[in-house]
Protein backbone atom coordinates (compact mmCIF):
# COMPACT_ATOMS: atom_id res chain seq x y z
CA UNK A 1 0.00 0.00 0.00
CA UNK A 2 1.50 3.32 -0.95
CA UNK A 3 -0.33 6.06 0.91
CA UNK A 4 2.37 8.71 0.77
CA UNK A 5 0.18 11.06 -1.24
CA UNK A 6 -2.71 10.93 1.25
CA UNK A 7 -3.50 14.20 2.95
CA UNK A 8 -4.53 14.29 6.63
CA UNK A 9 -8.32 14.31 7.00
CA UNK A 10 -10.09 16.14 9.83
CA UNK A 11 -12.91 14.70 11.93
CA UNK A 12 -16.52 15.21 10.85
CA UNK A 13 -19.10 16.35 13.44
CA UNK A 14 -20.55 12.84 13.48
CA UNK A 15 -17.12 11.36 14.14
CA UNK A 16 -16.56 13.82 16.95
CA UNK A 17 -19.74 12.47 18.54
CA UNK A 18 -18.88 8.81 17.84
CA UNK A 19 -15.46 9.08 19.44
CA UNK A 20 -16.48 11.49 22.21
CA UNK A 21 -15.49 9.20 25.10
CA UNK A 22 -12.03 8.82 23.59
CA UNK A 23 -11.61 12.45 22.55
CA UNK A 24 -12.22 13.69 26.09
CA UNK A 25 -9.22 11.70 27.28
CA UNK A 26 -6.46 14.28 27.72
CA UNK A 27 -3.95 11.83 26.24
CA UNK A 28 -6.03 11.57 23.06
CA UNK A 29 -8.01 14.75 22.41
CA UNK A 30 -9.24 15.81 18.97
CA UNK A 31 -5.69 15.76 17.65
CA UNK A 32 -5.15 12.16 18.76
CA UNK A 33 -8.46 11.06 17.27
CA UNK A 34 -7.47 12.66 13.97
CA UNK A 35 -4.20 10.79 14.18
CA UNK A 36 -6.13 7.51 14.55
CA UNK A 37 -8.33 8.46 11.59
CA UNK A 38 -5.29 9.08 9.43
CA UNK A 39 -3.50 5.93 10.60
CA UNK A 40 -3.32 2.52 8.96
CA UNK A 41 -2.97 -0.84 10.70
CA UNK A 42 -2.46 -4.15 8.91
CA UNK A 43 -3.72 -7.30 10.60
CA UNK A 44 -1.84 -10.42 9.56
CA UNK A 45 -4.36 -13.11 10.36
CA UNK A 46 -7.96 -12.44 11.31
CA UNK A 47 -8.45 -15.51 13.46
CA UNK A 48 -8.40 -15.73 17.25
CA UNK A 49 -6.04 -12.78 17.85
CA UNK A 50 -6.94 -10.72 14.79
CA UNK A 51 -10.65 -10.86 15.60
CA UNK A 52 -10.72 -8.77 18.79
CA UNK A 53 -7.90 -6.60 17.47
CA UNK A 54 -9.92 -5.78 14.33
CA UNK A 55 -13.09 -5.11 16.30
CA UNK A 56 -11.45 -2.67 18.70
CA UNK A 57 -9.27 -0.96 16.11
CA UNK A 58 -12.32 -0.41 13.91
CA UNK A 59 -14.39 0.84 16.82
CA UNK A 60 -11.56 3.13 17.94
CA UNK A 61 -11.54 4.84 14.56
CA UNK A 62 -8.36 3.63 12.88
CA UNK A 63 -8.85 5.04 9.40
CA UNK A 64 -7.54 2.16 7.31
CA UNK A 65 -7.42 -1.47 8.29
CA UNK A 66 -5.84 -4.18 6.17
CA UNK A 67 -6.77 -7.82 6.71
CA UNK A 68 -4.51 -10.60 5.45
CA UNK A 69 -5.79 -14.16 5.66
CA UNK A 70 -5.98 -16.96 3.14
CA UNK A 71 -8.41 -19.12 5.11
CA UNK A 72 -12.17 -19.53 5.03
CA UNK A 73 -14.32 -19.37 8.15
CA UNK A 74 -14.91 -22.81 9.68
CA UNK A 75 -17.43 -23.81 12.32
CA UNK A 76 -14.61 -24.75 14.72
CA UNK A 77 -13.29 -21.15 14.49
CA UNK A 78 -16.35 -19.57 16.05
CA UNK A 79 -15.57 -20.58 19.63
CA UNK A 80 -12.90 -17.85 19.70
CA UNK A 81 -12.81 -15.91 16.41
CA UNK A 82 -15.46 -13.40 17.39
CA UNK A 83 -15.11 -11.31 14.25
CA UNK A 84 -16.88 -14.08 12.31
CA UNK A 85 -20.34 -15.51 12.78
CA UNK A 86 -22.32 -18.58 11.89
CA UNK A 87 -23.66 -17.27 8.54
CA UNK A 88 -20.03 -16.56 7.52
CA UNK A 89 -18.98 -20.22 7.66
CA UNK A 90 -17.52 -21.12 4.27
CA UNK A 91 -16.78 -17.49 3.33
CA UNK A 92 -13.26 -16.10 3.14
CA UNK A 93 -12.13 -14.64 6.45
CA UNK A 94 -11.15 -11.36 4.84
CA UNK A 95 -14.61 -10.97 3.32
CA UNK A 96 -16.23 -11.86 6.64
CA UNK A 97 -13.93 -9.40 8.43
CA UNK A 98 -14.67 -6.65 5.93
CA UNK A 99 -18.45 -7.06 6.34
CA UNK A 100 -18.28 -7.06 10.12
CA UNK A 101 -15.93 -4.07 10.33
CA UNK A 102 -18.19 -2.13 7.97
CA UNK A 103 -21.15 -2.78 10.26
CA UNK A 104 -19.24 -1.63 13.33
CA UNK A 105 -17.75 1.46 11.74
CA UNK A 106 -18.56 2.29 8.11
CA UNK A 107 -15.98 5.08 8.16
CA UNK A 108 -13.12 2.57 8.26
CA UNK A 109 -11.53 1.83 4.91
CA UNK A 110 -10.86 -1.92 4.70
CA UNK A 111 -8.29 -3.49 2.41
CA UNK A 112 -8.69 -7.23 1.87
CA UNK A 113 -5.76 -9.53 1.13
CA UNK A 114 -7.36 -12.97 0.87
CA UNK A 115 -4.01 -14.73 0.55
CA UNK A 116 -1.43 -16.38 2.73
CA UNK A 117 1.49 -14.05 3.37
CA UNK A 118 4.58 -15.32 1.53
CA UNK A 119 8.10 -14.14 0.81
CA UNK A 120 6.87 -13.09 -2.64
CA UNK A 121 4.02 -10.86 -1.48
CA UNK A 122 5.02 -9.77 2.04
CA UNK A 123 7.04 -6.64 1.30
CA UNK A 124 4.51 -5.24 -1.17
CA UNK A 125 1.64 -6.09 1.19
CA UNK A 126 3.21 -4.61 4.33
CA UNK A 127 4.83 -1.56 2.77
CA UNK A 128 3.16 1.72 3.67
CA UNK A 129 1.23 0.55 6.74
CA UNK A 130 1.92 2.39 9.98
CA UNK A 131 1.64 -0.61 12.32
CA UNK A 132 1.31 -4.36 11.78
CA UNK A 133 -0.56 -6.65 14.18
CA UNK A 134 0.72 -10.21 13.99
CA UNK A 135 -2.09 -12.64 14.68
CA UNK A 136 -0.73 -15.44 12.53
CA UNK A 137 -0.88 -19.05 13.64
CA UNK A 138 2.34 -20.60 12.41
CA UNK A 139 6.08 -20.11 12.79
CA UNK A 140 7.02 -19.47 9.13
CA UNK A 141 4.59 -16.54 8.97
CA UNK A 142 5.79 -15.17 12.30
CA UNK A 143 9.43 -15.08 11.14
CA UNK A 144 8.29 -13.67 7.79
CA UNK A 145 6.31 -10.86 9.45
CA UNK A 146 9.27 -10.09 11.69
CA UNK A 147 11.83 -9.92 8.92
CA UNK A 148 9.57 -7.93 6.59
CA UNK A 149 8.75 -5.43 9.37
CA UNK A 150 12.44 -5.04 10.30
CA UNK A 151 13.39 -4.53 6.65
CA UNK A 152 10.58 -2.01 6.11
CA UNK A 153 11.00 -0.28 9.47
CA UNK A 154 7.42 -0.96 10.61
CA UNK A 155 6.75 -1.74 14.28
CA UNK A 156 4.62 -4.81 14.81
CA UNK A 157 2.55 -5.94 17.74
CA UNK A 158 3.21 -9.56 18.54
CA UNK A 159 0.74 -11.91 20.18
CA UNK A 160 0.76 -15.70 20.49
CA UNK A 161 -1.36 -18.16 22.43
CA UNK A 162 -1.29 -21.76 23.59
CA UNK A 163 -4.07 -23.43 25.58
CA UNK A 164 -4.44 -21.08 28.60
CA UNK A 165 -1.31 -18.97 28.12
CA UNK A 166 -0.41 -16.04 25.92
CA UNK A 167 2.46 -13.74 25.05
CA UNK A 168 2.48 -10.16 23.77
CA UNK A 169 5.15 -7.63 22.88
CA UNK A 170 6.04 -4.91 20.39
CA UNK A 171 8.86 -5.78 18.03
CA UNK A 172 10.82 -3.92 15.36
CA UNK A 173 10.14 -0.55 16.98
CA UNK A 174 13.01 1.95 16.70
CA UNK A 175 15.78 0.84 19.05
CA UNK A 176 13.81 -2.14 20.33
CA UNK A 177 14.35 -5.86 19.88
CA UNK A 178 12.76 -7.98 17.18
CA UNK A 179 11.17 -11.43 17.35
CA UNK A 180 14.47 -13.05 16.37
CA UNK A 181 16.23 -11.32 19.27
CA UNK A 182 13.91 -13.32 21.52
CA UNK A 183 13.56 -16.53 19.54
CA UNK A 184 16.74 -17.00 17.54
CA UNK A 185 15.65 -20.34 16.08
CA UNK A 186 12.26 -21.76 15.22
CA UNK A 187 11.30 -24.91 17.08
CA UNK A 188 11.70 -28.18 15.23
CA UNK A 189 8.68 -29.10 13.12
CA UNK A 190 5.96 -30.67 15.27
CA UNK A 191 7.80 -29.91 18.54
CA UNK A 192 5.17 -27.34 19.51
CA UNK A 193 1.58 -28.42 18.88
CA UNK A 194 -0.77 -25.96 17.21
CA UNK A 195 -4.05 -24.80 18.76
CA UNK A 196 -5.80 -27.27 16.46
CA UNK A 197 -3.82 -30.05 18.10
CA UNK A 198 -3.53 -28.80 21.67
CA UNK A 199 -6.69 -26.75 22.12
CA UNK A 200 -7.12 -23.16 23.27
CA UNK A 201 -9.41 -21.43 25.74
CA UNK A 202 -11.72 -19.36 23.54
CA UNK A 203 -11.43 -16.19 25.58
CA UNK A 204 -7.61 -16.27 25.67
CA UNK A 205 -7.12 -14.78 22.18
CA UNK A 206 -9.75 -12.25 23.22
CA UNK A 207 -7.45 -11.11 26.03
CA UNK A 208 -4.23 -11.15 24.04
CA UNK A 209 -5.73 -9.72 20.83
CA UNK A 210 -7.22 -6.86 22.83
CA UNK A 211 -3.80 -6.17 24.34
CA UNK A 212 -2.42 -6.08 20.79
CA UNK A 213 -5.08 -3.57 19.76
CA UNK A 214 -4.21 -1.44 22.80
CA UNK A 215 -0.55 -1.44 21.85
CA UNK A 216 -1.32 -0.57 18.22
CA UNK A 217 -3.40 2.41 19.33
CA UNK A 218 -0.66 3.54 21.74
CA UNK A 219 1.92 3.32 18.96
CA UNK A 220 -0.24 5.42 16.63
CA UNK A 221 -0.93 8.01 19.32
CA UNK A 222 2.59 7.96 20.73
CA UNK A 223 1.30 7.68 24.29
CA UNK A 224 2.12 5.54 27.29
CA UNK A 225 4.86 2.94 27.46
CA UNK A 226 4.50 0.44 24.65
CA UNK A 227 5.61 -3.15 25.18
CA UNK A 228 8.95 -2.44 23.50
CA UNK A 229 11.69 -4.42 25.22
CA UNK A 230 9.15 -6.23 27.38
CA UNK A 231 7.39 -9.54 26.90
CA UNK A 232 4.03 -9.80 28.62
CA UNK A 233 3.14 -13.32 29.76
CA UNK A 234 -0.52 -14.04 30.40
CA UNK A 235 -1.61 -17.16 32.27
CA UNK A 236 -5.38 -17.37 32.57
CA UNK A 237 -5.68 -20.28 35.00
CA UNK A 238 -4.04 -18.52 37.96
CA UNK A 239 -4.93 -15.25 36.12
CA UNK A 240 -1.45 -13.87 36.26
CA UNK A 241 0.09 -11.16 34.13
CA UNK A 242 3.87 -11.09 34.34
CA UNK A 243 6.52 -9.47 32.21
CA UNK A 244 10.13 -10.19 31.42
CA UNK A 245 12.76 -7.89 30.04
CA UNK A 246 13.84 -8.19 26.41
CA UNK A 247 16.95 -6.72 24.88
CA UNK A 248 17.98 -6.12 21.33
CA UNK A 249 20.55 -8.73 20.35
CA UNK A 250 23.54 -7.04 18.72
CA UNK A 251 24.23 -10.36 16.97
CA UNK A 252 20.67 -10.70 15.64
CA UNK A 253 20.78 -11.90 12.05
CA UNK A 254 18.15 -9.43 10.87
CA UNK A 255 18.24 -6.37 13.20
CA UNK A 256 21.73 -6.72 14.69
CA UNK A 257 24.87 -4.75 13.97
CA UNK A 258 25.95 -6.96 11.06
CA UNK A 259 22.75 -8.53 9.72
CA UNK A 260 23.09 -11.50 7.43
CA UNK A 261 19.42 -11.48 6.41
CA UNK A 262 18.90 -8.43 4.22
CA UNK A 263 16.06 -9.77 2.09
CA UNK A 264 13.26 -12.25 2.70
CA UNK A 265 14.16 -15.93 2.72
CA UNK A 266 12.27 -19.22 2.32
CA UNK A 267 10.49 -19.40 5.68
CA UNK A 268 8.97 -22.83 5.18
CA UNK A 269 12.45 -24.19 4.71
CA UNK A 270 13.80 -22.10 7.59
CA UNK A 271 11.19 -23.55 9.93
CA UNK A 272 11.33 -27.04 8.48
CA UNK A 273 14.22 -28.51 6.57
CA UNK A 274 16.75 -25.93 7.63
CA UNK A 275 16.29 -26.86 11.28
CA UNK A 276 16.99 -30.55 10.74
CA UNK A 277 20.17 -30.67 12.87
CA UNK A 278 18.35 -28.97 15.72
CA UNK A 279 15.25 -31.02 15.15
CA UNK A 280 16.98 -34.34 15.18
CA UNK A 281 16.90 -34.96 18.93
CA UNK A 282 13.21 -34.08 19.07
CA UNK A 283 11.99 -35.83 15.95
CA UNK A 284 9.77 -38.83 16.35
CA UNK A 285 12.16 -41.65 17.21
CA UNK A 286 12.28 -44.58 14.82
CA UNK A 287 10.86 -47.43 16.86
CA UNK A 288 9.10 -50.75 16.15
CA UNK A 289 5.48 -50.14 15.17
CA UNK A 290 2.21 -51.92 14.78
CA UNK A 291 -0.64 -50.67 12.62
CA UNK A 292 -4.23 -50.45 13.75
CA UNK A 293 -5.46 -53.43 11.67
CA UNK A 294 -2.79 -55.70 13.08
CA UNK A 295 -3.59 -54.59 16.62
CA UNK A 296 -7.26 -55.34 16.04
CA UNK A 297 -6.52 -58.84 14.76
CA UNK A 298 -4.17 -59.52 17.69
CA UNK A 299 -6.80 -58.35 20.15
CA UNK A 300 -9.13 -61.02 18.81
CA UNK A 301 -6.56 -63.81 18.52
CA UNK A 302 -5.64 -64.67 22.07
CA UNK A 303 -2.27 -62.91 21.61
CA UNK A 304 -3.63 -59.68 23.00
CA UNK A 305 -0.85 -57.32 24.12
CA UNK A 306 -0.99 -55.03 27.10
CA UNK A 307 -2.00 -51.54 25.86
CA UNK A 308 -0.64 -48.33 27.38
CA UNK A 309 -2.08 -44.88 26.65
CA UNK A 310 0.59 -42.20 27.25
CA UNK A 311 -1.68 -39.18 26.75
CA UNK A 312 -3.10 -36.95 29.46
CA UNK A 313 -6.25 -37.52 31.52
CA UNK A 314 -8.39 -35.08 29.55
CA UNK A 315 -7.44 -36.76 26.29
CA UNK A 316 -8.43 -40.14 27.68
CA UNK A 317 -11.88 -38.72 28.31
CA UNK A 318 -12.20 -37.82 24.62
CA UNK A 319 -11.38 -41.30 23.36
CA UNK A 320 -9.61 -44.36 24.65
CA UNK A 321 -9.02 -48.06 24.19
CA UNK A 322 -10.23 -48.84 27.71
CA UNK A 323 -12.62 -51.52 26.39
CA UNK A 324 -9.52 -53.44 25.24
CA UNK A 325 -7.83 -53.16 28.61
CA UNK A 326 -5.79 -50.05 27.85
CA UNK A 327 -4.22 -48.35 30.86
CA UNK A 328 -3.64 -44.59 31.06
CA UNK A 329 -0.10 -43.62 31.90
CA UNK A 330 0.85 -40.07 30.84
CA UNK A 331 4.28 -39.89 29.23
CA UNK A 332 5.68 -37.68 31.98
CA UNK A 333 4.95 -40.39 34.57
CA UNK A 334 6.29 -43.33 32.62
CA UNK A 335 9.59 -43.43 34.49
CA UNK A 336 7.78 -43.61 37.82
CA UNK A 337 6.12 -46.93 37.20
CA UNK A 338 8.73 -48.84 35.26
CA UNK A 339 9.15 -51.23 38.16
CA UNK A 340 5.51 -52.26 37.85
CA UNK A 341 5.85 -53.31 34.21
CA UNK A 342 7.08 -56.68 33.01
CA UNK A 343 9.76 -56.25 30.31
CA UNK A 344 8.86 -59.67 28.88
CA UNK A 345 5.27 -58.79 28.10
CA UNK A 346 4.00 -57.64 24.68
CA UNK A 347 3.22 -53.93 24.93
CA UNK A 348 1.44 -51.65 22.49
CA UNK A 349 1.68 -47.95 23.28
CA UNK A 350 -0.47 -45.25 21.77
CA UNK A 351 -1.12 -41.53 22.03
CA UNK A 352 -3.09 -39.16 19.82
CA UNK A 353 -1.07 -39.52 16.61
CA UNK A 354 1.95 -41.66 17.50
CA UNK A 355 4.54 -39.05 18.46
CA UNK A 356 4.52 -39.25 22.24
CA UNK A 357 4.08 -43.00 22.13
CA UNK A 358 7.19 -43.29 19.94
CA UNK A 359 9.11 -41.42 22.62
CA UNK A 360 7.68 -43.81 25.21
CA UNK A 361 8.68 -46.89 23.20
CA UNK A 362 12.20 -45.49 22.86
CA UNK A 363 12.44 -44.84 26.59
CA UNK A 364 11.19 -48.32 27.38
CA UNK A 365 13.49 -50.03 24.91
CA UNK A 366 16.46 -48.22 26.46
CA UNK A 367 15.73 -49.95 29.77
CA UNK A 368 15.19 -53.43 28.39
CA UNK A 369 11.61 -53.48 27.14
CA UNK A 370 12.27 -55.13 23.79
CA UNK A 371 8.67 -56.05 23.00
CA UNK A 372 7.11 -52.58 23.08
CA UNK A 373 5.44 -51.41 19.86
CA UNK A 374 4.20 -47.97 18.85
CA UNK A 375 0.65 -47.82 17.46
CA UNK A 376 1.14 -46.10 14.11
CA UNK A 377 -1.15 -43.06 13.77
CA UNK A 378 -2.33 -43.31 17.36
CA UNK A 379 -5.92 -43.43 18.54
CA UNK A 380 -7.00 -41.03 15.82
CA UNK A 381 -5.97 -43.62 13.22
CA UNK A 382 -7.83 -46.29 15.20
CA UNK A 383 -10.91 -44.05 15.15
CA UNK A 384 -10.62 -43.47 11.41
CA UNK A 385 -10.02 -47.05 10.32
CA UNK A 386 -11.35 -49.34 13.04
CA UNK A 387 -13.93 -47.58 15.20
CA UNK A 388 -15.55 -44.50 13.60
CA UNK A 389 -17.75 -44.10 16.69
CA UNK A 390 -14.69 -42.62 18.46
CA UNK A 391 -14.10 -38.89 17.97
CA UNK A 392 -10.83 -37.65 16.50
CA UNK A 393 -9.21 -34.47 17.73
CA UNK B 1 11.29 -26.35 53.60
CA UNK B 2 8.32 -24.52 52.01
CA UNK B 3 8.01 -23.29 48.42
CA UNK B 4 8.78 -19.76 49.61
CA UNK B 5 12.18 -20.85 50.86
CA UNK B 6 13.05 -22.32 47.49
CA UNK B 7 13.59 -21.18 43.93
CA UNK B 8 10.51 -21.68 41.76
CA UNK B 9 10.83 -22.80 38.16
CA UNK B 10 7.73 -21.97 36.11
CA UNK B 11 7.03 -24.59 33.47
CA UNK B 12 4.75 -23.31 30.69
CA UNK B 13 1.87 -25.29 29.22
CA UNK B 14 3.69 -26.62 26.14
CA UNK B 15 6.35 -28.28 28.29
CA UNK B 16 4.18 -29.69 31.07
CA UNK B 17 3.79 -33.01 29.35
CA UNK B 18 7.45 -33.51 30.23
CA UNK B 19 6.93 -32.79 33.94
CA UNK B 20 3.90 -34.98 34.48
CA UNK B 21 1.65 -31.94 34.23
CA UNK B 22 3.43 -29.90 36.92
CA UNK B 23 3.56 -26.15 36.26
CA UNK B 24 6.04 -25.36 39.02
CA UNK B 25 9.22 -27.04 40.22
CA UNK B 26 11.01 -26.03 43.41
CA UNK B 27 14.71 -26.24 44.09
CA UNK B 28 17.11 -25.29 46.85
CA UNK B 29 19.87 -23.49 44.97
CA UNK B 30 21.95 -20.33 45.12
CA UNK B 31 22.74 -19.89 41.42
CA UNK B 32 20.69 -20.31 38.29
CA UNK B 33 23.30 -22.73 36.97
CA UNK B 34 22.65 -24.95 39.99
CA UNK B 35 18.92 -24.75 39.25
CA UNK B 36 19.49 -25.84 35.66
CA UNK B 37 21.72 -28.67 36.83
CA UNK B 38 19.00 -29.89 39.18
CA UNK B 39 16.51 -29.78 36.31
CA UNK B 40 18.89 -31.98 34.30
CA UNK B 41 19.12 -34.40 37.19
CA UNK B 42 15.51 -34.55 38.33
CA UNK B 43 13.57 -33.85 35.11
CA UNK B 44 15.38 -35.62 32.27
CA UNK B 45 12.40 -35.38 29.91
CA UNK B 46 12.14 -31.62 30.41
CA UNK B 47 15.90 -31.22 30.17
CA UNK B 48 15.82 -33.00 26.82
CA UNK B 49 13.51 -30.25 25.56
CA UNK B 50 15.43 -27.36 27.11
CA UNK B 51 19.06 -28.00 26.38
CA UNK B 52 21.32 -28.60 23.42
CA UNK B 53 23.91 -31.35 23.66
CA UNK B 54 26.49 -28.76 24.73
CA UNK B 55 24.29 -27.72 27.66
CA UNK B 56 23.15 -24.39 26.22
CA UNK B 57 19.47 -23.46 26.16
CA UNK B 58 17.83 -24.15 22.80
CA UNK B 59 17.25 -21.18 20.49
CA UNK B 60 13.45 -21.40 20.62
CA UNK B 61 13.35 -21.37 24.40
CA UNK B 62 14.27 -18.58 26.78
CA UNK B 63 15.01 -18.70 30.47
CA UNK B 64 14.33 -15.61 32.56
CA UNK B 65 15.65 -15.24 36.09
CA UNK B 66 13.48 -12.83 38.07
CA UNK B 67 12.47 -11.24 34.76
CA UNK B 68 16.01 -11.02 33.34
CA UNK B 69 17.11 -13.00 30.30
CA UNK B 70 19.60 -15.69 31.31
CA UNK B 71 21.64 -14.98 28.16
CA UNK B 72 22.30 -11.45 29.34
CA UNK B 73 23.25 -12.32 32.90
CA UNK B 74 26.96 -11.91 33.49
CA UNK B 75 28.82 -14.56 35.46
CA UNK B 76 28.66 -12.56 38.66
CA UNK B 77 24.90 -11.96 38.45
CA UNK B 78 23.61 -15.48 38.23
CA UNK B 79 22.73 -15.80 41.90
CA UNK B 80 19.20 -16.71 42.91
CA UNK B 81 17.65 -16.47 46.34
CA UNK B 82 14.68 -18.03 48.10
CA UNK B 83 11.59 -16.82 46.29
CA UNK B 84 13.38 -16.25 42.97
CA UNK B 85 11.42 -17.24 39.89
CA UNK B 86 13.04 -18.92 36.92
CA UNK B 87 10.60 -18.68 34.02
CA UNK B 88 10.89 -20.93 31.00
CA UNK B 89 9.41 -19.19 27.95
CA UNK B 90 9.16 -21.25 24.76
CA UNK B 91 8.07 -19.95 21.39
CA UNK B 92 4.42 -20.64 20.63
CA UNK B 93 2.68 -19.78 17.40
CA UNK B 94 -1.04 -20.07 18.11
CA UNK B 95 -3.15 -17.22 16.88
Amino acid sequence: MNENERQPVALTPEETLRYHRQIILPQVGPGGQERLKNASVLLVGVGGLGSPAALYLAAAGIGRLGVVDGDVVELSNLQRQVLHDTPSVGRSKTESAHRRIARINPDVEVHEYPVRLTSDNALSTLEGWDVVVDGSDNFPTRYLVNDACVLLGIPFVYGAIFRFEGQASVFAAPGGPCYRCLFRDPPPPDAVPSCAEAGVLGVLPGLVGTIQATEAIKLVLGIGQPLVGRLLLVDTLPMEFREVELRRDPDCVVCGEAPTITSLIDYEEFCGGATAPLAAPLERPRVPEIDVEELRSRLGSGRAPMILDVRENHEWRISNLGPYGARLLPLGRLQEILDELDPEIDLVIYCRTGHRSAIAVKQLSSVGFDRALNLRGGINEWARRIDPSLPTY
Amino acid sequence: MSGRDLVTVRVPEPLREFTGGRGQLHYDASTVDAVLEQIRRTEPLLAGRLFEDDGSVRGFINVFVDGRDLRHLAAGRRQVRPGSVVAIVPSVAGG
